[in-house]
């Protein structure tokens, strides 16, 4: 069932109605949004996709079997499609494909079945999820990405915006070329990679960790449980863990010009050879459990007691 | 012999390195295993690629366009400059390049990490699956290659770097400039790194750890570039 929220052109009288509807619009200083109001039945488990290019997407689970739409779309946005079956339903804001459209803004509330699995695609657009169990999958060009509750699992990608999971899933994902990474109460498994931002992560126990930022700082609080592997790797960005002081765990450490400072043991590292890395720092603690490398090329290495 | 003897002996059997007997069992396991054989001749081929490239300094023939022609003519008829026009107007331009483009950067790449692996001590290899870093001594040849690696791969980020900023140009849509931005600024954070890790490299001729670490670096910019290609694309 695809929903009727759809502009029609195809009548000449129609067009210069809206022509002149426009003009009005713009002359009172903005065009006129049209309301969303839609509903849907929908299996607790439901796939539910949504894209969108330009506005914002909220998503927010509830206990209904049910899925409802809400908010407003812009004048020129061709049409919302909604259609599917219960147990996998698509939402997508259609645009025009021709021609210069002021007006494509989408701003949509979406409440889905809280065991639903969501999928968000959008352009221009944060993202805000909330109280969702199921698996979410969230990727923007231009926006944050916000993710709240305790969803199973979550990946997260923007190109510019910030990546802010507040989740108590075990397995994470997040990736952005400009913008921080924050990722709290996270556990398991979980990789975070930025190009020019920071990541930040704390929660626990993990079980295994994959960093990486080329100019940011990476900042890890949290229990690494042991037999994991943890890779952390900045260019002049530092690296700072602040670790359990009954941690198990080995570490091998090189940097070429950043400071390593260990709270763990030995704290002077060595050049073992002028082809290697400028420092090199490799030790165990508590037996050795876990596995830690981390890199740098200019960024400091601080490894703290908690 | 099984195939994780064969892939752990691979190496030193294109080296020259193995005895007769293991020799022989080599050969024997690739003459009745598929899967090897290709191994082995992907080995060779790309070996043969890394090794048209002249020590000591960057090379003087355009391995850009070499590659793209080779690979242009095992394109798909549709994938090539003026087939039929695709559905959406920047695809045109775009389509092809990026093929070649993330084609060409793959194999000049991997041909290069198996000369090294190859040519070098096994740890002075360039591990991309998981990069570490080595206190590897350098050899002579290693110190050689550095500025040949270097240049390679700079040639072929400013090859896609090309290819990007025409196409982002072309378009000239005002709402691709927080995009524009967005990547311009990622591509410059990752130039700088670039910058610094190649400064260092000059000091250090040789240095493994930081031959790594450019080429990583490099292949960061490569994957950020074709990601933003995909973009522009999709977007």
């Amino acid at each position: 069932m695809r929903c009727t929220t759809r502009k029609r052109w195809s009548n000449p009288l129609a067009l210069e109605l809206v022509a002149g509807a426009c003009l009005a619009a713009l002359w009172a200083g903005s065009a006129d949004a049209r309301a969303v109001d839609e509903r849907r039945p929908a299996a607790a488990d439901a796939r539910i996709s949504v894209k969108n290019v330009n506005g914002t997407i909220t998503v927010e689970g509830w206990s209904k079997k049910e899925v409802q739409v809400t908010g407003t779309i812009g004048e020129d946005v061709e049409e919302l499609v909604i259609e599917g079956s219960e147990s996998r339903l698509r939402i997508e804001v259609e645009l025009p494909h021709r021609g210069h459209n002021s007006d494509t803004d989408a701003d949509l509330q979406i409440k889905v079945p809280t065991g639903a699995e969501v999928q968000v695609d959008v352009v221009n657009c944060p993202i805000d999820v909330t109280k969702v169990d199921g698996t979410v999958e969230l990727e923007s060009v231009n926006g944050n990405v916000t993710v709240t509750g305790e969803p199973a699992s979550v990946t997260a990608s923007t190109v510019n915006g910030r990546i802010s999971l507040t989740v108590s899933s075990k397995q994470v994902e997040a990736h952005t070329v400009n913008g921080r990474i924050l990722l709290d109460g996270v556990s398991g498994d979980v990789s975070a990679a930025t190009v020019g931002g920071s990541i930040e992560v704390s929660g626990g126990p993990f079980e295994r960790g994959e960093f990486q930022t080329v100019s940011g700082d990476v900042d890890f609080t949290g229990a690494l449980q042991g037999s994991g592997s943890f890779d952390f790797q900045a260019h002049s960005g530092d690296v700072i863990l602040t670790l359990p002081a009954n941690l198990s765990a080995e570490f091998d450490i090189s940097t070429f010009s950043g400071d390593i400072d260990n709270a763990f043991g030995p704290s002077r590292p060595e050049r073992k050879s002028k082809y290697g890395p400028g420092k090199e720092l490799y030790f165990q603690t508590g037996g050795g459990k876990a596995r830690v490398s981390i890199n740098t090329f200019s960024g400091d290495v601080r490894l703290i007691k908690k | 012999m099984n195939h994780e003897a064969f892939q752990d002996q691979l190496d030193d059997y294109v080296d020259g390195a193995l005895s007769g007997a293991e020799r022989a069992a080599m050969e024997a396991h690739a003459a009745a295993c598929a899967p090897c054989a290709a191994s082995l001749a992907q080995l060779r081929a790309l070996l043969g690629l890394a090794q048209q490239l002249p020590p000591g300094a960057a090379p003087e023939r355009d391995l850009w366009t070499a590659l793209r022609e080779r690979l242009v003519a095992a394109e798909p008829e549709a994938l090539r400059p003026g087939a039929a026009p695709a559905s959406r107007w920047w695809a045109r331009v775009w389509r092809p390049a990026v093929g070649v483009a993330a084609a060409a950067a793959a194999v000049v790449f991997l041909a290069l990490c198996a000369w090294l692996s190859q040519r070098g001590p096994r740890e002075a290899a360039v591990d991309t699956a998981a990069p570490r870093l080595e206190s590897t001594p350098a050899t002579a040849e290693t110190a050689v290659l550095t500025p040949t690696l270097v240049a390679a791969l700079a040639r072929e980020c400013m090859g896609a770097g090309r290819i990007l900023q025409a196409s982002m140009e072309s378009r000239n849509d005002p709402a691709d400039e927080a995009l524009t931005h967005s990547l311009t600024a990622g591509i410059e954070v990752v130039d700088q790194s670039i910058a610094e890790t190649v400064a260092a490299l000059e000091k250090n001729p040789g240095n493994v750890s930081l031959l790594k670490l450019v080429t990583l670096r490099y292949q960061q910019k490569l994957a950020l570039l074709h990601s933003a290609m995909e973009i522009v694309e999709e977007v």
